[in-house]
């Protein structure tokens, strides 16, 4: 019985005699019914019923068996066990995502037999692949990113409940939505080829995404790999997370959004520097709100200065570091790039204070997540911070304006066209206050121990 | 076998092991008491890689168990004071699971786990799935899953928790025939009584320190304690006593001495005879084992006069 121990254990947990013929069981009926009702015809009707259900069973059910794989091992108290063993963090990384999910797979892929049995006699039988190909990386990736974003939430926290999972389950689906409402609009109804322009090449929608998907499914599954490593105990170095984030800015910046006869006559702004940017803030935020943080972690740096451990330095130090430091690159490039004032439609922008302003901004909230982590000791404070953060950036400067309070608002958005004092002296002023204060808890909590 | 130096652990909101200095030899049932909250339970999570230290390490037959996890836990094993079992799984299935997630080759995985169930007594459940067992028999499951690969080193947190007398009883003739068969053995827990049986040496622990480390029972050619239970007081006993190479610290107590004594069966022999023929005599002689209840409580006690006095 040679292979990975863990997928062939959850073999024996998921498929049984009695789930093995429920499955086809279901679904044959569920299709039949269509069947019937559809005048006993395969076509699009019954594919798109196929469709739900492959979407109902990978998805929705899928992403919440992968959200709890781990989290079901600590709660069942087997977690340890398994750390324990011989098993390394790779052959555990996909034993977990798609052992656990081997079930799933059995019924999805039912689902798409039906599928294509529907369209095989409608449409070329290329296309049906290349949709078959959406739908499977789209799946992959929601149950790789419901894992890794519960795995990552374990590196913070270890009991869980219902509301966790459904909240990891919610964040596979929002990362795979997307990707496949994009990639099934990349054949048009009457079977014409969508395209899209990536570094100013054209390329057909579809198979760029199959692509894209099939790399970030391969980046979920690194990701997976490198916080199983963190649970085995084994070193992580920044060079993985660092290599994403170069990876993730590298294709925003190459995907065009507007076509060139309409960019053109759009404000000279680097659509590459802007979209990399745009990524790079997204991803800023994503880290600092993940990864773990607190006195523990910050007294841990302070010994390895102390013992001038600079390679325990580098790989313990958070990635929230390096990625400010390729944020504050990319806002240089930025500025670079583009005009200091442009005219959007009738506005005109003062696009530098702007960009500069933003940055700011976002330097007070990494710094607010911080503050609140080594302020206190709660499994909520990401979460906390989190609502802080949305309330700054869109209930409080909606109402300070509506207040006719216009002004108060550079407070929470970057202004566009007031001057150097307002736009960035009111970012600059909270930064110093967010990073005084956590420099006074620093004092209090970190350096005061011994 | 384990060797721990100037270990320290923190939790975000407090410190739980504090410099801790400590040693497992090999070969030993070392019992880990303290009470609650003094940090065993980290100091074992540490000690088997579960646990990252802020400072300090642990080596394992001389490997940093965190520089090295993955090599270290195939020698080693863990038993969790709260754990978990595969319920929808039978009982072959958990321990041929296990087998091979330690790497045993695929060869010989239903031989170690046939040997695994039949030491644990639970060769005729091989078929039942873990779910159905009662709490002692999912015990003996947990502890054939934490052998099933013959590890050198076994750590056991709590293991009689929950546990009936009867249990307890088969718990205690497993450790010794685990410790006989070449495994060294931690086993933490606070109820005195059922480590007495069995354990070797003790490590005590309060407040996040290791305030004593001893053994209870010397093995070979270590002192060991002995007690001798005279008919009758004797005068001479204490002078005939240290006057022999191989007797040292000796206690006359009335009808009783107790002493520490370096020698094989042939050496207790004749220093018996050379008592007997002097006129001593000798009711009894037998192995006194120290109380491990009275060892606790006196270094806990002599712990806390020292922190009273500022000692600490």
């Amino acid at each position: 019985m040679r292979g990975n121990p863990e997928f062939i254990r959850n073999l024996w947990t998921e498929i049984s005699f009695h789930r093995a013929v429920v499955m086809p069981a279901v679904t044959g009926m569920l299709f039949l019914l269509i069947w019937l009702i559809n005048g006993q015809q395969t076509g699009a009707a019954t594919a798109q019923a196929a469709a739900l259900m492959f979407c109902a069973i990978a998805f929705v059910w899928g992403t919440r068996v992968a959200s709890e794989s781990v989290v079901q091992e600590i709660n069942g108290r087997t977690w340890d066990t398994q750390r324990m063993s011989a098993i390394g963090p790779w052959t555990m990384a996909w034993g977990k995502l798609f052992g656990a999910t081997v079930y799933i797979w059995y019924g999805a892929l039912i689902c798409l037999g039906l599928y294509w049995m529907s369209y095989v006699d409608v449409i070329p039988a290329d296309r049906i692949v290349k949709l078959i190909g959406v739908y499977v990386l789209c799946a992959v990736i929601a149950h790789a990113t419901g894992l890794l974003v519960s795995m990552q939430a374990i590196q913070k926290r270890r009991d869980f409940g219902r509301v966790q999972i459904a909240f990891y389950q919610f964040l596979g689906l929002a990362a795979a939505v997307p990707g496949l409402y994009i990639g099934l609009s990349g054949i048009a109804d009457d079977g014409i080829y969508r395209v899209l322009l990536f570094y100013d090449r054209v390329y057909p929608l579809i198979d760029f995404m199959l692509v894209a998907l099939a790399v970030f499914a391969a980046w979920a599954l690194v990701g997976i790999w490198r916080l199983m490593r963190a649970e085995l105990q084994m070193e992580n170095g920044p060079w993985v997370w660092l290599g994403f984030v170069l990876f993730a800015t590298g294709v925003a910046a190459g995907i065009r959004l507007l076509p060139p006869e309409v960019s053109a006559g759009m404000p000279a702004i680097s659509s590459k520097a802007y979209h990399g940017f745009s990524m790079l803030l997204i991803l800023t935020y994503m880290i600092a709100l993940s990864e773990p943080k607190g006195p523990v972690l910050f007294r841990r740096l302070r010994r390895y200065v102390e013992l001038s451990d600079w390679a325990g330095l580098v790989n313990a130090v958070p990635r929230i570091v390096p990625t400010l430091l390729l944020l504050a690159l990319a806002t240089v490039g930025l500025l670079r790039l583009s005009d200091a004032r442009v005219q959007v439609l009738e506005w005109p922008v003062n696009f530098h204070l702007a960009t500069v302003a933003t940055f700011l901004l976002v330097l007070r909230d990494v710094g607010f997540i911080y503050l609140l982590n080594i302020a206190r000791h709660s499994p909520r404070n990401d979460m906390t911070a989190f609502v802080y953060i949305t309330l700054a950036w869109t209930v409080v400067p909606v109402t300070l304006s509506a207040m006719g309070l216009e002004p108060l608002t550079a407070l929470f958005w970057p202004k566009w066209d007031s001057g150097a004092a307002l736009t960035i002296g009111a970012p600059l002023a909270q930064v110093v206050v967010v990073y005084v204060l956590f420099w006074r808890v620093w004092l209090h909590k970190v350096a005061s121990r011994r | 076998m384990i060797d721990i130096q100037d270990l320290v652990f923190e939790y975000p909101t407090k410190r739980a092991l504090f410099d801790v200095n400590c040693t497992v030899r090999t070969g030993s049932i070392t019992a880990l008491v303290g009470p609650n909250g003094a940090g065993k339970t980290t100091l074992i999570r540490c000690i088997v890689g579960l646990h990252a230290p802020f400072s300090g390490r642990v080596l394992f037959g001389g490997i940093d168990v965190h520089e090295h996890p993955r090599d270290c836990h195939r020698r080693m094993a863990y038993l969790s004071d709260f754990f978990g079992v595969y319920d929808q799984l039978s009982v072959r299935q958990c321990l041929t699971y296990t087998a091979r997630a330690y790497d045993v080759a695929p060869g010989a995985v239903e031989t170690v786990v046939e040997a695994a169930a039949a030491r644990l007594g639970i060769a005729d459940r091989l078929h039942e799935k873990a779910g159905a067992l009662s709490r002692g028999l999912r015990q003996r499951l947990a502890i054939a899953q934490a052998i099933v690969h013959e590890p050198e080193f076994l750590v056991l947190d709590e293991p009689a928790s929950g546990l009936d007398p009867e249990a307890r009883h088969s718990l205690s003739a497993l450790l010794t025939g685990l410790r006989e068969a070449g495994m060294t053995l931690l086993v933490s827990s606070h109820i005195l009584a059922e480590l007495e049986g069995y354990c070797t040496d003790m490590i005590i622990m309060r407040d996040g320190r290791v305030i004593d480390q001893r053994p209870l029972a010397a093995d070979g050619a270590a002192a060991r304690r002995l007690r001798l239970d005279l008919a009758r007081p004797s005068a001479r006993l204490a002078t005939l006593l240290e006057a022999r190479e191989e007797v040292s610290q000796v206690t006359v107590d009335g009808t009783a001495a107790i002493f520490l004594f370096q020698g094989d069966a042939a050496a207790q022999a004749d220093l018996l005879r050379a008592l007997i023929e002097a006129g001593v005599e000798v009711a009894a002689a037998r192995d006194d084992r120290e109380n491990l209840q009275d060892a606790y409580i006196a270094e806990i006690h002599r712990y806390e006069t020292g922190r009273a006095g500022g000692g600490r």
